[in-house]
C-alpha cells in the first residue's frame, strides 16, 4: 500500500467518523423531535378529550335540572293544585251541609283525589316507566311508539331484533334515548314518518334513526341542543357513539351503538 | 505522538472522575441500572489507572490486554444494563448475546487475534451491539408511554452517550489495525477524535448518574 494511499484511506477514516458522529447525532436529534412532538399532540389530545367530557357533563347535569324542574312544576301545578282543590271541598263539608250538597262534593272531591292518582302516576311513570320495568325494553318502545302514533302528529314504524342479555341499567339509557329522539322529532324535525331500526349480539346494541323531517347540518348536528348532548352523554357512558348521516333524499339518519352491558 | 496529544490523552483518562465523583457521593440514590453504570465506571476507572503506570512501565502489549478485558467487562455491563431497560421480548435475547459475545471474544483472543493486541473484531462487534442496542432502546421509548421528563431519564443520556460515542469510533476501530504502523498525522487525528468522543461518552456518563427520575 503506498503511502498516498494510506493517507487517502485514513483521511476516509476521519470523514467517516465525523460522518457516523452526525448520522448518529441526528438520530438523537429526531428521537427528541419526534418525542416532543408526540407530547405536544397528547397534551392536546387530553384538553379536547376534557372539554368534551366537560361539555357532556354540563348538558347531563342541565338536563337533570331540567327534569327536575318539570316535575316540580308537575308535582305544584298538577298534583299540588288539585289537593288544594279537594281540600277546599272538603273543608266545606261539615254537620250542617244537606245530604244533597253532600254528595255532590264528595263525589267532585272523589274525582278530584282520582285525577291526582293518575297525576302522581303520571309523574312517576315519567321517573321509572313501569312497563320498562316489567316487560322490559321493546314492550316499553312499543307503548311509547302507540301512544305517539296515537296523536296523529307522527308515524313511527319500529324494527327490532335483540339478541344477548341486556342490562337493566342500559335499557333504561336506551329507552330514554329513543325518548329524547322522539322528542326531539316532535319539536323540530317536522317529520311525518320516523324509522326505528334496534339491533342487538353479544355484544354491542345498534339503532339506526331516520326521519323524513327538514334534517339539520351535519357538522354542528352534535353541538346543536342540549337534546343530542344527552343523547351523547348517555352513550358515552356506555362506552358508545353516535354518528350523523344526512340522506341525500331529506330527513335525517342517527346510527348509534354501546355495548350491551357495563364492562366487567 | 506529541506531548499535546498526551496531554489530551490525560484529560481524557481524568474525565472518568466526572462520573466517577458523582457515581461515589449518589451510590446509595442511584436505580438498579444506574448502580451497573457505576461498577463500570469504577471498571473505567481501575483500567485508566492501570494503563497509565502501564504506559510508562510495561510494554504496550500490556496494555492491550488491559484494554481487551475491560472491552469485555464494559460488554458484561451495558448488557445488563440493557437487558434491564428493554422489554422483556428483546431483554430475553440478551443472555443468548451476551453468551455468544463471551465466546466470540475468547476466540477471537486466542486464535484470531492475540490477546497481546487490540483485539479490534471483538470491539468492532461489541461497537455494532451497543448501535442496535441504544436504537432499540429509542424506538422503544417512541412506541411505549410518553416520558414527560426526558432530561431527567438516566437511560436517556446513557443511551444517548453510547450511541454517539460507538457510532463515532466504529470507523476507527475497524481499520485501526490496518493503518497502525502509518504513524502521521492523519492516524493521530483519528486517534484525537476518538479521545474528544471518549471525553463526551464520560460526561454522558456523569450526566446518567446525576439525573433521577421522578417515581
Amino acid at each position: 500500500m503506498g503511502t498516498s494511499e494510506t493517507v487517502s484511506n485514513l483521511e476516509l477514516i476521519i470523514v467517516g467518523m465525523i460522518g457516523m458522529f452526525l448520522l448518529a447525532l441526528g438520530v438523537v436529534f429526531f428521537f427528541l423531535v419526534y418525542q416532543r412532538r408526540l407530547l405536544r399532540q397528547q397534551k392536546e389530545h387530553q384538553e379536547k378529550e376534557a372539554e368534551y367530557q366537560q361539555k357532556l357533563l354540563r348538558a347531563s347535569l342541565l338536563s337533570q335540572e331540567k327534569e327536575r324542574s318539570r316535575i316540580g312544576k308537575d308535582l305544584h301545578d298538577g298534583v299540588g293544585a288539585m289537593l288544594s282543590t279537594t281540600k277546599l271541598y272538603l273543608r266545606n263539608i261539615d254537620a250542617k251541609t244537606g245530604e244533597e250538597d253532600f254528595d255532590k262534593l264528595k263525589k267532585k272531591a272523589l274525582e278530584l283525589l282520582d285525577e291526582t292518582m293518575s297525576g302522581i302516576r303520571r309523574v312517576s311513570h315519567d321517573l321509572r316507566p313501569v312497563v320498562l320495568e316489567r316487560l322490559g325494553l321493546v314492550e316499553a318502545i312499543n307503548n311509547l311508539v302507540e301512544h305517539v302514533n296515537q296523536s296523529g302528529e307522527l308515524q313511527i314504524t319500529f324494527d327490532h331484533r335483540l339478541k344477548g342479555r341486556f342490562n337493566e341499567e342500559y335499557q333504561l339509557s336506551w329507552y330514554r334515548i329513543i325518548q329524547e329522539l322522539v322528542n326531539n322529532t316532535l319539536k323540530h324535525a317536522q317529520a311525518s314518518s320516523v324509522l326505528l331500526k334496534l339491533k342487538s349480539n353479544d355484544k354491542e346494541v345498534s339503532l339506526k334513526y331516520c326521519d323524513d323531517g327538514v334534517g339539520m347540518d351535519t357538522s354542528k348536528a352534535l353541538k346543536a341542543g342540549l337534546g343530542i348532548q344527552n343523547i351523547e352523554s348517555r352513550l358515552n357512558l356506555m362506552g358508545g357513539s353516535v354518528k350523523v348521516i344526512s340522506p341525500e333524499s331529506g330527513g335525517l339518519c342517527l346510527h348509534l351503538q354501546s355495548r350491551l352491558k357495563p364492562q366487567a | 505522538m506529541g506531548d499535546g496529544f498526551l496531554t489530551f490523552v490525560r484529560i481524557s483518562q481524568a474525565s472518568v472522575l466526572i462520573p466517577v465523583v458523582i457515581a461515589i457521593f449518589r451510590y446509595k440514590r442511584l436505580s438498579p441500572e444506574q448502580r451497573i453504570l457505576s461498577w463500570l465506571v469504577f471498571s473505567l476507572l481501575l483500567t485508566e489507572i492501570i494503563a497509565f503506570y502501564g504506559f510508562t512501565n510495561f510494554e504496550a502489549g500490556k496494555n492491550h490486554l488491559l484494554y481487551n478485558l475491560y472491552a469485555i467487562a464494559l460488554f458484561v455491563f451495558l448488557n445488563r444494563i440493557y437487558r434491564s431497560i428493554l422489554k422483556e421480548k428483546l431483554s430475553a435475547y440478551l443472555n443468548l448475546v451476551l453468551g455468544l459475545f463471551l465466546l466470540f471474544a475468547c476466540y477471537n483472543g486466542f486464535f484470531i487475534q492475540s490477546i497481546y493486541v487490540l483485539n479490534t473484531n471483538t470491539i468492532v462487534v461489541s461497537f455494532v451491539t451497543y448501535i442496535i442496542l441504544s436504537i432499540s432502546y429509542f424506538y422503544q421509548m417512541l412506541k411505549g408511554p410518553l416520558d414527560y421528563d426526558l432530561e431527567c431519564n438516566p437511560m436517556f443520556w446513557l443511551n444517548s452517550g453510547i450511541l454517539l460515542y460507538n457510532s463515532g469510533a466504529l470507523i476507527l476501530f475497524m481499520y485501526v489495525n490496518q493503518f497502525i504502523e502509518a504513524s502521521d498525522e492523519v492516524l493521530l487525528v483519528s486517534w484525537q477524535l476518538n479521545t474528544a468522543f471518549n471525553i463526551m461518552l464520560n460526561c454522558f456518563y456523569g450526566v446518567a448518574l446525576w439525573v433521577h427520575q421522578k417515581r
